[in-house]
């Protein structure tokens, strides 16, 4: 096939300026990898999003006024915001029609030591009711009136290699724990806590019959709207609905995204530009050899053709690398992103799947047509004897 | 039918204010099957000449017929025809594609007259030049007569009517010379293709059916 005649070609010319050709397809290689990798953001994140809001357990979460985007790090993974509701909220909450269950949760935060743990959640029976899939890898739940018993989330368990009976030392506590039970692993935040009785954390922290936070699950989920605003006539506590938590997270990662996609534009711009300023000067370079090629019998068309092709080329090459380069990378990238937004559920956020991996290749078949035009218009145009003198 | 008419034939440059004739009122026949040589001076017009012959370039004036096709009048396309199925073109400094071996060199303009089922041709003209052992190698590992014998392979591959020769021998020494003459006259013999070559070397020039000299752009 003449096609491939003509890529053949193509290569040869490619192998003849390794460095330049490898600096090209690296610069075509980046911005797909970038813009792969930011698609792939999207969908992961959203996935694990989900999948860690359907892992919470309750439909609601009733929080003392504050930030928005405070609550909803607060309902994700805890956070030190140091607002405090009274327990009588929770008594009010408890008479409301709708409301099936409640549990309810202190959420505090230990100075942090080394790279560990230190989010400490106080607790109550009724938590585990919530949260089902929440199973004893080992040991089990508090004894009657224990105070000096810690559950430890799997990640933690592993982290300090605890075992069930093993001391646990909660930093600036001045007290020395136990591990009474260690949770399976549940792909959500609790695999990162400490938990304690409820009462003993209201001790710990020295706020007694204060709350952080009250999970609320509703007899009908179509209900909630209702019961919000009852809730919000309640002065001083705001409600944060599942919806809510996830359209507030995906703005925040909306926004990063929009950063992200304006870099990812712009490396796309500069790659296609490289392209093309490569293959210019390979043009005028080849201008000798361009129309010894239109006098032994090239048209226009195979002269346009042979140039574009080699952008072609590159960017193709150049899309299959960076769309390899944004797999290998995917977990990379993640952490990368957990370190710039203030929220991120756990997981692999950038999630690349075989359509995003063509359409990326295919956007660099585009970016290649797109800088093969020009400099294939110039050769086309060149006079076959214009390299004679 | 002459394989080459030209009457009045003129070719102008035209730089800025200036204009130079490098060609002017050039009247020639050349014959089916003929071998002519074109003699000159440097700046004589030899190139100018064979470029409008091998239709790379346009005249200011004048008719040129090839096989009996008026092709002063052709532009783009029909001039892309004509390159590609009547003339094959052999130039000074060899002009192989660098990056191809002598093979894909000679196939080239198969490629572009979308005629690669005639491969064996490739084989055949490699052997006639006396290099299918050299098949895949690259130009630079060849020799200029070599590089030469590969060039009038690469224009011979698509069967023109007329082979345009522009000073096929003026990189090399006269022993090499000498070999690709014969080599050109072996190939007019047995291919029947008409030859118009350029040289500086009377020597050479005597061999071919007839000379034609220029003097100034014009023949004398
Ligand atoms: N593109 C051009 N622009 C301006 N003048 C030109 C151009 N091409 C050729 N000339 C002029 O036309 C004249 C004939 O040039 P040409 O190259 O045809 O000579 P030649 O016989 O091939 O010379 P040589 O033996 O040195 O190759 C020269 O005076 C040259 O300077
Ligand atoms: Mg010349």
């Amino acid at each position: 096939m003449v096609i491939f005649q003509f890529i053949s070609v193509v290569l040869k010319e490619l192998r003849r300026h390794r460095t330049r050709s490898a600096l090209t397809i690296s610069g075509v290689a980046l911005s797909v990898c970038v813009l792969v990798s930011l698609l792939g953001l999207g969908t992961g994140y959203r996935t694990s999003l989900i999948h860690s809001i359907d892992r919470l357990g309750y439909h609601v979460l009733v929080t003392s006024k504050g930030c928005p985007y405070e609550a909803a790090t607060l309902l994700m993974q805890g956070g030190v915001i140091p607002m405090y509701m009274d327990e009588a909220i929770h008594r009010e909450i408890l008479r409301d029609a709708d409301v099936a269950t409640t549990t309810r949760l202190f959420l505090g935060s230990l100075p942090v030591h080394r790279e560990g743990f230190s989010l400490v959640t106080g607790i109550e029976d009724s938590f585990l009711k919530m949260k089902p899939w929440l199973t004893f890898q080992r040991g089990e739940w508090f004894g009657e009136g224990a105070t000096d018993e810690v559950i430890l989330g799997y990640s933690v368990a592993a982290y300090y290699r605890k075992n069930i009976g093993d001391d646990f030392p909660l930093k600036g506590m001045g007290q020395t724990f136990r591990v009474r039970g260690v949770f399976d692993r549940s792909g959500t935040q609790d695999d990162g806590t400490i938990f304690v009785p409820l009462g003993v954390a209201q001790r710990l922290f020295d706020k007694k019959e204060k709350l952080t936070g009250i999970g609320v699950k509703l007899k009908d989920l179509s209900r909630i709207d209702e019961f919000s605003e009852r809730v919000f006539e309640i002065p001083s506590v705001q409600v944060i609905t599942m919806a809510q938590v996830q359209r507030t997270l995906l703005d925040l990662l909306g926004t990063a995204r929009f950063f992200i996609g304006t870099v990812a534009i712009v490396a796309v711009a500069i790659a296609v530009l490289g392209v093309m300023n490569t293959m210019l000067i390979a043009v005028f370079e080849r201008t000798r050899e361009i129309g010894v090629m239109r006098a032994i019998g090239a048209s226009r068309g195979d002269v346009f053709a042979l140039i574009c092709a080699e952008a072609l080329t590159i960017c193709t090459i150049g899309g299959i690398a960076g769309g390899g380069i944004a797999i290998l990378g995917s977990r990379m990238a993640s952490e990368a992103v957990r370190a710039i937004l203030p929220f991120a559920p756990p997981g692999v956020l950038v999630q690349i799947d075989g359509v995003l991996l063509i359409g990326g290749i295919a956007m660099a078949v585009g970016m290649g047509i797109l800088a093969g035009i020009i400099p294939g218009w110039r050769a086309s145009r060149l006079h076959p004897i214009a390299w004679m003198r | 039918m002459a394989a080459i008419f030209a009457q009045g034939l003129t070719r102008i440059y035209r730089r800025s204010a200036e204009e130079i004739a490098a060609l002017f009122g050039v009247d020639l026949i050349v014959e089916p099957g003929e071998f002519v040589a074109i003699t000159g001076a440097s700046g004589a017009g030899k190139t100018t000449l064979l470029n409008l012959l091998g239709c790379l370039d346009r005249p200011t004036s004048g008719l040129l017929k090839l096989l009996g096709r008026d092709v002063s009048t052709l532009r783009g396309k029909d001039l892309e025809t004509m390159r590609r199925q009547y003339v094959g073109f052999v130039f000074q400094d060899y002009c192989l594609v660098p990056t191809l071996t002598v093979e894909e060199n000679v196939t080239l303009p198969l490629l572009f007259s979308r005629a690669l089922h005639q491969r064996d041709r490739v084989r055949d003209l490699l052997a006639r030049v006396d290099l299918q052992h050299r098949s895949d190698h690259l130009p630079r590992e060849l020799s200029g007569g070599e590089q030469q014998r590969v060039a009038i392979a690469r224009a011979l591959v698509n069967n023109p009517e007329i082979l345009l020769a522009d000073e096929p021998t003026g990189n090399l020494d006269s022993k090499r010379g000498n070999e690709i003459v014969a080599l050109l006259r072996d190939m007019n013999h047995t291919e029947g293709v008409t030859i118009v070559l350029s040289t500086h070397n009377l020597d050479l020039a005597n061999r071919a059916d007839r000379q034609i000299k220029l003097v100034d752009g014009r023949v004398v």
